[in-house]
């Protein structure tokens, strides 16, 4: 297959911010510093959005946690786009 | 006597049971550059312009949108989506 | 060894991928883990048993009768084939 690799999509974000969505209601938006093919990920000054439905009443709600650097394992991830607007 | 022959027979059949090993590879090469329709291990569906795939079913979309319980949710200019999640990869 | 043993084996074994490339063609129902369960006609697979399969319906689990014309099955949560 002569195509790019998707992988090259993360490539092209390195040092810019990017959206990561993870398994377990979670979103990190931070500065990409490194990735490796697992996907493993090392973002910095990110912001981590873990999302949940309150018992009673099923209201989603969201609480967020800062990290200065932050190290992701590849299988928890879901999906990774371009964070500039975020 | 029969036994040897028997033995032939099925070793022909095992041959001969050679799986299409160029199918997948020829549809991920034909769909590429189209609007094709990602679904997730968790029911999120993606549809989108295919821009690239890889061994692990890695993808990337292009102007894709996020559709949960039939409803548009988020739209992605590109979008990277990690093979291990991927259900199906649909031609639309 | 087991000469006698192995033939008669033979006769009566169907290799699971012999079914598969039987069905090819044919109407399958696919079922992967977690409730998905998808219904078409097998066009082909490969050594890892991913599907390549056209008019695929959604049978159970989420509503969502997408018919697709054509469309590659991960082999990473499959579970079972049936033929119909």
């Amino acid at each position: 297959m002569t195509v790019a690799e998707p992988l090259d999509l993360l490539k092209q974000n390195l040092d810019e911010k990017i959206f990561v969505k993870l398994s377990g209601y979670r979103e990190m938006v931070g500065k990409l510093h490194g990735y490796d093919s697992h996907c493993n990920i090392v973002l910095g000054d990110a912001v981590e959005t873990i999302y949940s439905l309150t018992e009673e009443e099923g209201k989603l709600t969201s609480e967020q946690k800062n990290h200065t650097l932050v190290f992701i394992r590849g299988d928890s991830v879901i999906l990774v786009t371009d964070g500039e607007n975020l | 006597m029969p036994d040897e022959k028997e033995i032939q027979q099925v070793e022909s059949k095992t041959e001969e049971v050679a799986p299409t090993p160029d199918i997948t590879a020829t549809f991920l090469s034909s769909v590429t550059g189209q609007n094709v329709n990602v679904k997730l291990f968790n029911d999120f569906k993606y549809t989108g312009e295919l821009s690239s795939i890889d061994g692990y079913m890695n993808v990337v979309l292009q102007n894709a949108s996020e559709i949960v319980n039939g409803k548009v949710t988020n739209t992605y200019e590109e979008v990277f989506l990690r093979g291990n999640n991927v259900i199906y990869i649909g031609k639309m | 060894m087991s000469e006698t043993t192995t033939p008669s084996l033979a006769e009566t074994m169907t290799l699971p991928l012999e079914l598969l490339d039987q069905c090819v063609g044919k109407k399958l129902r696919v079922y992967l883990r977690d409730r998905h369960v998808y219904e078409g006609t097998l066009v082909g697979f490969d050594d890892l048993v991913n599907l390549v399969m056209d008019n695929v319906t959604e049978v159970a689990g989420s509503p969502d009768n997408s018919i697709s014309d054509r469309m590659l099955i991960s082999s990473r949560t499959l579970t079972m084939l049936a033929p119909l």
